[in-house]
């Protein structure tokens, strides 16, 4: 599977996070540094993820599980899953080690902790990428069509929502992903993400994070950096 | 008849799952089941009696999640209800059934759902708090056990242990959730868990959930290996699925009733199940325990060995010599000594860091510096190490309080160095071994010293191990050090500790460890010395030396030494380590004056030729002139050249890393020759409160230390109140807080206002992701910075004006 996932690996996000703009060459010996960190990053990572879909009632402003009392308020979710019957919660991490390993290079070799930070950024969305082709692939939600991802923080859909689909998916438990007061996942390298199900094509698709704020439709974000996004 | 007479009489059986049971009533999704037992006792009733009729000895209140984080205030009430609840259905129980084998109730606790410092936000004590109220509220109610279980991290079940412990006379048994690969979430391996846990003085340890019997079968196998402790297995009833929004698990009950008579065969003690096991599974198990009779009940087979442990690696003792690492000790070291003063926590966990790349297997900690909270101390640097390193830790401190503080808080089963044949030290440090279950040295001295024959060292070992043995610390967790002293002042006695260790060997049959560099001061050449007496040392039985790994000599003393005496099978490790020597990083030395390449170095990141010339440059500059007229300007340029672009964030970070390297060397020197320590002014950073990200305040940090500022780190997820505290002390007046998301600058401003009101004169710097100028303006900072750049000009200014 590790082979798989390093086929969604976007080595420009790499740099991206590495402060590399594209008008000046990158030295031999920092691609040999990112390759170096991008091995253990992937030799750290455990690998585990969970998934379930529920029966979903879209408003203009909030997303309603039907079988369950949760509500997420949210107009730009709203959007994104309007045309959808079901909704599809998922749970990623990369696990502790990785964690742990940066930090551990921070204090010895910062200039190697800082790209092993971002490798274990990229591979954690490679990760997510690859499991949405899986589900297509293997028609995980038979005939429905699936919507790109989204997850809390992403727009006016708040970080701390993080908590709610964590509890719904037991993930303290089956993946050993816990959230904090405010929503943040610990071990960092965790994502939590949505998608749609529909029985129709999807006609609203946000482009959402693809790394660059200043493209992003959605002003308001946990994510947004700066006044313009960078 | 209690519990604990039971366990040792016949395998126990406990129930089966709660929660299947409840959904199959029409539990609403999202309600908190604990509640039933007051808004619906009879169904909770109802299950409980079916379990005892199909055969369960123990079953578990519906107390799982009944704790404080989860209910509020209401945890006494809903303990209280749900015992209720099982009294009443064993009372139902016994009244149909006037012949009835004993039954007893556990008080059922699961994690509380929030990770514990440091990998998480929640502080030990905090959690230590909610499992006490739980515990007391259970015994209360009229438990007979407590039933620790589906923990994933051992630290948050040795807190949940020693609460109940502490606070209940109960039996308390602990269980763990593993996955397939052997490892809990958290990183824990079966030996590891054994090895903490066992020392606890648990009544069972064992495995639930997670997977099914069959999955099960190897974690059992392997902790029926490693301890005496009785063990307990609550499998599910098998794999899980969701279907409809509700998990759902395989059910192949021939295998789940196959496998649990294995289990009874290979001695397992307590049997149940978990998630998504009935009546059907109680009754099976109870078959299998029947049909054998009582006396198969096997005594575990197993060989005690000496191992510590960190929360996810064992070591074992006498597979190979284990190298202590010493350098964490202020004895004779004075840049440690300014390090712990200071609290420089990021120097003292780079030596760390070091050790065990130079191959230590465990690491001596002391933080004996006067002056300090060396309890509090202690606690900190423990967590800090854990936080990045795995390998066990020895606590080494003459206070009481500090060992304690150390063992108690350690996320592992560390080594206590030390006790000695004093009474008072026997009194005071051989308890604490035995509540924790830690590994103790004993150094054969006592109130009239140190003998200087072999005869009477040998005589306080024997005494040291007699006693712990009496108190029930087991054989194998006790270490005896035979002590060196120096061939300078008494040759002819450093042979005597040679005999003592084959003595305490031989005749003791426990571990032996020695501090061995002491035996060479006040001679040249001291490594030669300190190679020859580890050699007669290991050759005399010593398993583990605490030296300096730094010391590549002694350290292949060890690995040669291995060889000869036939521990190393085909001089594997040897071979190993010393077979393909890694190329080191050129320095280049050029005919350049020393400034230039010191220049060269910084530029280009180039830590080893850093390391050298700056030795060039301390024969020509002052270390102060050298800051300010090489250093700075050097590190100004790369920051320049970063805002512009031709420089990136790893080439920032490599200049650092150079000029970190160069200024431990000009720290050494200042403190060899009692000049004032370098100290532009002092600089607070946290990352603010809730906030757990702290990649980007690490990097300010770095380069800040750089331009010599004084640097108090608070780390991340710092309270308002920690930040105004710290602030006051150490007299700080420029700080800089981080915040990644958006939801915790609301942190980052509720400190902003603390600050404001308690501490006028701070001037206040706010960076990270989604931070900006306006932003920064509005939460009430005096300056944004968009990096660390930035923070160096403002700084500057700052510390100018």
């Amino acid at each position: 599977m590790k082979d798989e996932i390093m086929q969604y690996v976007s080595y420009d996000q790499i740099l991206r996070y590495l402060h590399y703009n594209e008008t000046i060459e990158v030295e031999a010996s920092m691609h040999q540094l990112i390759q170096e960190a991008l091995n253990e990053a992937l030799a750290l990572a455990t690998f585990k993820s969970h998934f379930q879909h529920e029966v979903v009632e879209v408003k203009e402003t909030r997303v309603t599980l039907s079988n369950r009392t949760t509500v997420f308020e949210s107009k730009d979710l709203a959007t994104f899953v309007k045309d959808a019957q079901r909704l599809v919660m998922a749970g990623v991490t990369l696990g502790h080690a990785i964690t742990k390993r940066i930090e551990n290079r921070m204090l010895i070799k910062p200039s190697y902790g800082i790209v092993l930070d971002a490798c274990a950024s990229v591979i954690a969305d490679a990760y997510c990428d690859y499991l949405q082709d899986q589900m297509i692939e293997t028609q995980a939600f038979g005939d429905y069509y699936i919507s790109q991802r989204y997850s809390p923080g992403y727009g006016d859909l708040k970080l701390s929502e993080n908590k709610k689909i964590a509890e719904i998916l037991a993930l303290d438990k089956k993946l050993g992903i816990f959230t904090t007061d405010y929503g943040q996942l610990l071990p960092e390298k965790s994502v939590i993400f949505i998608l749609g199900l529909s029985e129709s094509p999807f006609k609203t698709q946000l482009k959402t994070c693809g790394g660059s704020c200043e493209t992003c439709l959605l002003k308001h974000c946990t994510y947004r950096r700066g006044q313009n996004g960078v | 008849m209690g519990f604990r007479a039971a366990l040792g009489e016949r395998p126990l059986i406990f129930d089966g799952a709660m929660g299947t049971a409840l959904q199959k009533k029409d539990l609403k999704l999202g309600e908190l089941p604990e509640k039933l037992c007051i808004t619906h006792p009879s169904v909770v009733t109802d299950i409980h009696l079916a379990y005892l009729n199909a055969g369960s000895d123990v079953i578990s209140a519906n107390t799982f999640g009944a704790n404080a984080l989860k209910l509020g205030s209401d945890v006494a009430s809903v303990i209280s209800a749900a015992v209720t609840c099982a009294k009443e259905a064993r009372n139902l129980y016994y009244a149909q059934n006037p012949t009835h084998q004993q039954k007893f109730i556990a008080l059922d606790v699961g994690p509380l759902g929030v990770l514990l410092s440091p990998m998480g936000t929640l502080s030990f004590d905090d959690a230590y708090d909610y499992f006490k109220e739980q515990a007391i509220a259970g015994e209360k109610a009229g438990c007979d056990l407590i039933l620790l279980e589906t923990f994933t991290d051992l630290y948050e079940a040795k807190c949940a242990i020693l609460a109940c412990k502490e606070h209940t006379d109960l039996p308390v048994l602990c269980t763990m959730s593993f996955e397939t690969s052997g490892r809990t979430f958290t990183g824990t391996d079966v030996e590891t868990m054994v090895t903490v846990l066992e020392g606890l003085g648990l009544d069972a340890i064992g495995f639930n959930c997670a997977f099914g019997a069959q999955e099960m079968l190897p974690l059992i196998r392997q902790a029926l290996s490693l301890t005496r402790c009785p063990i307990m297995v609550q499998p599910n009833a098998g794999l899980p699925k969701v279907i409809d929004q509700i998990t759902v698990y395989e059910k192949n009950l021939d295998v789940f009733s196959e496998m649990m008579n294995r289990f009874v065969d290979m001695g397992v003690s307590i049997l149940g199940g978990c998630c998504g096991t009935e009546t059907e599974h109680i009754e099976s198990i109870k078959k299998a325990v029947d049909e054998r009779a009582l006396d198969v009940l096997k005594i575990q087979q197993y060989e005690p060995k000496p191992r510590v442990a960190s929360y996810a690696q064992t070591v074992n003792f006498g597979d190979k010599t284990i190298v202590i690492g010493e350098r964490i000790n202020p004895t004779g070291k004075k840049r440690l000594k300014e390090a712990i003063l200071n609290q420089e926590s990021d120097y003292i966990l780079r030596e760390a860091i070091l050790q065990v790349e130079q191959g230590a297997d465990v690491l001596d900690v002391n933080m004996g510096v006067p002056g300090i909270d060396e309890p509090r101390v202690m606690r900190e640097i423990i967590m800090r190490i854990q936080s990045v390193l795995n390998v066990p830790l020895q606590i080494d401190a003459s206070k009481v309080a500090s060992i304690e503080q150390g063992v108690r808080y350690y996320n592992g089963k560390p080594i206590i160095n030390s006790v000695n044949g004093k009474r008072e030290s026997l009194d005071q440090v051989l308890p604490i071994a035995k509540k924790y279950g830690a590994c103790v040295i004993g150094l054969t001295l006592d109130e009239k010293g140190i003998p200087s024959d072999a005869a009477g060292r040998f005589e306080i070992a024997k005494r040291i191990v007699d006693e712990a043995l009496s108190i029930g610390i087991p054989r194998e967790n006790i270490f005896i050090d035979c002590l060196a002293l120096t061939a300078s002042a008494q040759q002819a006695d450093v042979i005597e500790t040679i005999k003592t260790i084959e003595r305490v060997k031989k005749e003791l049959r426990v571990a032996t460890v020695l501090g061995v560099s002491n035996v060479s001061f006040g001679l040249p050449a001291r490594e030669g010395i300190n190679q020859a007496f580890l050699t007669l040392a290991l050759h005399a039985g010593l398993d583990a030396p605490i030296i300096n790994p730094g010391h590549a000599l002694m350290m292949q003393s060890i690995t040669a030494t291995e060889v000869l005496l036939n521990r190393d099978q085909n001089s594997k490790r040897y071979i190993e380590k010393y077979g393909n020597i890694a190329k080191q990083e050129m320095v280049i030395d050029t005919n350049e004056e020393a400034v230039t390449n010191f220049v060269y170095a910084i530029k280009n990141g180039l830590v080893e030729q850093a390391k050298v010339s700056i030795l060039k440059v301390l024969a020509e500059k002052t270390p102060m002139a050298i800051v300010d007229e090489v250093i700075i300007p050097s590190l100004n340029e790369v920051g320049l050249n970063y805002e512009a672009g031709k420089l990136f964030l790893p080439q920032l970070m490599q200049s650092a890393e150079a000029v970190q390297a160069a200024f431990e060397i000009l720290k050494a020197q200042l403190l060899a020759t009692g000049e004032a320590p370098i100290n532009r002014g002092k600089i607070l950073l946290a990352t603010v409160y809730h906030d757990v990200h702290d990649i980007g305040k690490n990097i300010v940090k770095v380069v800040m230390e750089n331009y010599g500022y004084q640097i108090y780190d608070l780390g991340k997820n710092v309270p308002p109140q920690t930040v105004l505290d710290t602030c006051l002390k150490h007299d700080v007046k420029l700080l800089g807080l981080s915040a990644l998301m958006t939801t915790t600058v609301v942190s980052m401003k509720e400190t902003i206002m603390l600050l404001r009101e308690k501490c006028h004169d701070v001037t206040i710097v706010v960076g990270g992701a989604v931070l900006s100028p306006e932003i920064a303006r509005e939460i009430g900072a005096d300056f944004y910075a968009k990096d660390a750049s930035e923070m160096v000009k403002i700084a500057t200014r700052f510390f100018e004006s």
